[in-house]
């Protein structure tokens, strides 16, 4: 949940902090933004491959990193299916045969709703500053580049991903890397504005390095963040509703 | 001559009967392994090409390699039927793939999906043998699951299974079925993975109407009339269709399938290499004992050409004795071998992802026979030869001071 939603959740950002951010401190606002946060927010995924071009709009419910449930309201032919996700599990509701799947771990990798989200971008919750060893390049025009190269052993599907987060911890690339150092995809964070008080940047996406034609972008329309949610909303019975 | 050659052999019965009796067991240990062989062949034949391949097929040139959902064959409503006016097409079917998830609510598989149809696949791959439980395909909303599948998911026929997938425009496909059997088909991926459901199902699943991913055919000359069909497909295909044969399509089992007949002829020809020195062996020990005889008839007249004559007789009653026995003997071992198979005791062999059932049963042939008779009748005539050459090549005077 958490790479998809950094887009849409970017909590209080730099702004407040005088003193100059720590490399901890930023990877943690690219990667960690949402936790202990709640939020209901309104995107639109544009996604566009070889193959076909096409733009859904969604409602996200989500709360900390345990949470989230997303459900698809157009087009027409996808409105109704909705991912929830509690922990590292996930479970899909189909309402044309109005049933719910569970994801199974051998299908994590495989692509979310047709983007180029992968269903794990929605599940996995390693954070960066654990799961790597970072280096910060420096600040240049007020944008810091952090290369993060993964410990060995660790449980994650990428070699080394390049942060590039500005000195208010408002993240503007983030390109991840095979294990075999070979760019896999970029993901751009654009178009900062202010949703309820906090700067975010509206826009995010995601180009697989492959396939430079084909990206996923999502863009927030709307955000509410800090809001109550009911324990139901998370829950198997909720999903079909 | 003939009531000679009769009386001959019989002058030393036990030393005939063992001959016989290793000709008899050789061919009859031959017709069931060549019954076998058949079996087997038979079964990678259908794996390969009957529920995959076809003798020839057609499909579009990207798809051997990308395997790719969206590289279909288009308009295939009007192939199909062009292809089954074929005069050398038999059979004529079409399918498409998917991936997908197929499962519960508590737990889903990543899956194949084989979208067949349900009537014109009945005359192309031996669809009931395949089935493992339950019936074939006949209505929408069916599904078949490899049994391997159906124990991961702990699914039983008449359970409901639903299928989660990408389609081609992108959207979510979904679609609940009702689990009507289970497949053993003896490919081992699919077995293990697949699932089987009616084209149109799958077609509407993954919103590729009138697409297919292959089209395939059998030639109704058998193996040998591929090329023929191959040329008559190639010429309706039209453009941006790939049409290969079988041999093109599964080129490392046309070459399993040409070293395996080979194996069963070098077989076939260490069996009877055997037979045929025991024959040599009996008549060259006969000649040596009957040589003061053999001077006798040669002193009072008889042409060395009639000797020949004779000892090749007394070999061809031998061989004929042994095939009248072996033939029945191999008879019955090849009913058995073609009705109850026989357990190789390994379990579900594998070979090259081709499953074979634990029983592997034959297949009769005719050819099986006389290739295995004929093969004897020769090899005893060959090994005959040498006796009655050194028996035309006596001396009659020397041949009677012998012993």
């Amino acid at each position: 949940m958490r790479r998809l939603l950094i887009a849409l959740l970017l909590t209080i950002s730099a702004s407040v902090l005088a003193a100059e951010p720590s490399i901890e401190e930023l990877l943690d606002a690219t990667d960690d933004i949402n936790r202990g946060e709640s939020s209901i927010t309104t995107i639109e995924m544009q996604v566009k491959t070889a193959r076909y071009e096409r733009t859904m709009s969604m409602q996200a419910w989500s709360r900390g990193e345990e949470n989230s449930l997303i459900r698809i309201l157009s087009p027409a032919k996808d409105a109704g299916t909705t991912t929830l996700k509690v922990g590292e599990d996930m479970w899909n509701y189909l309402p044309k045969v109005d049933r719910t799947m569970k994801i199974p771990q051998g299908m994590m990798s495989g692509s979310w709703m047709g983007s180029h989200f992968s269903n794990d971008d929605l599940v996995k919750s390693n954070r960066l500053a654990d799961e790597f060893t970072y280096v910060n390049e420096g600040l240049v025009d007020g944008v810091y580049t952090i290369v993060c190269t993964a410990k060995p052993d660790a449980p994650v599907v990428w070699g080394k991903v390049v942060v590039k987060v500005r000195e208010d911890k408002i993240p503007v690339e983030v390109a991840y890397y095979d294990e075999e150092g070979t760019l896999a995809r970029t993901m751009a964070f654009s178009d900062v504005r202010d949703f309820s008080g906090r700067m975010v940047p509206a826009t995010v996406t995601l180009t697989p390095a492959d396939k430079p034609e084909e990206f996923t972008r999502v863009t927030t329309v709307e955000a509410d963040f800090d809001v109550e949610i009911d324990d139901r909303i998370f829950t198997l019975q909720a999903l079909k509703e | 001559m003939l009531a000679l050659a009769w009386r001959n052999i019989w002058r030393h019965t036990r030393r005939s009967l063992i001959t016989v009796a290793a000709m008899s067991l050789g061919a009859a240990m031959c017709m069931p392994m060549m019954a076998m062989m058949e079996g087997m062949f038979s079964t990678m034949f259908d794996v390969a090409i009957t529920q995959q391949t076809g003798h020839v097929r057609v499909e579009h040139p990207d798809y051997p390699e990308t395997l790719s959902m969206f590289d279909t064959l288009q308009d295939a409503e009007s192939m199909l039927t062009a292809m089954e006016a074929l005069p050398e097409a038999a059979a004529v079917t079409w399918r498409a793939y998917g991936a997908g998830l197929l499962g519960t609510e508590d737990k889903s598989v990543g899956t194949q999906l084989i979208g067949v149809d349900p009537v014109r696949e009945v005359a192309v791959s031996p669809t009931e043998s395949m089935l493992d439980q339950g019936t074939w395909l006949s209505a929408p909303g069916q599904i078949l699951l490899g049994h391997g599948l159906a124990e991961e998911l702990g699914a039983a026929l008449g359970d409901e299974v639903v299928i989660m997938t990408q389609a081609a425009d992108g959207s979510i496909g979904a679609g609940a079925y009702a689990v009507i059997g289970t497949m053993r088909s003896g490919n081992k991926m699919r077995d293990k993975q697949g699932a089987w459901m009616s084209l149109a199902d799958l077609q509407e699943l993954l919103y590729i109407e009138d697409q297919v991913h292959e089209v395939v055919l059998l030639a109704s000359g058998g193996k040998g009339g591929v090329a023929a069909l191959q040329d008559q497909v190639t010429a309706v295909a039209g453009g941006e269709r790939l049409v290969r044969s079988w041999q093109q399509a599964q080129p490392q089992m046309a070459e399993m399938l040409k070293s395996g007949e080979a194996q069963s002829m070098i077989m076939l020809g260490v069996i009877f290499f055997l037979a045929g020195f025991g024959v040599l062996n009996t008549m060259l020990m006969s000649v040596f004992e009957r040589t003061r005889e053999l001077g006798v008839m040669m002193a009072l007249g008889t042409r060395p050409g009639k000797l020949v004559q004779l000892i090749i007789i007394e070999s061809l009653l031998l061989a004929i004795i042994g095939a009248v026995i072996g033939g029945l003997l191999g008879g019955g071992l090849d009913y058995l071998m073609c009705t109850s198979g026989i357990n190789l005791g390994y379990g579900d062999l594998d070979l090259n992802g081709v499953v074979f059932p634990e029983r592997i049963k034959g297949i009769f042939h005719p050819d099986q026979v006389v290739m295995v008779l004929a093969s004897m009748m020769s090899v005893t005539v060959l090994a005959s030869l040498w006796p009655a050459w050194r028996a035309s090549r006596l001396n009659p005077v020397q041949a009677m001071k012998a012993d």
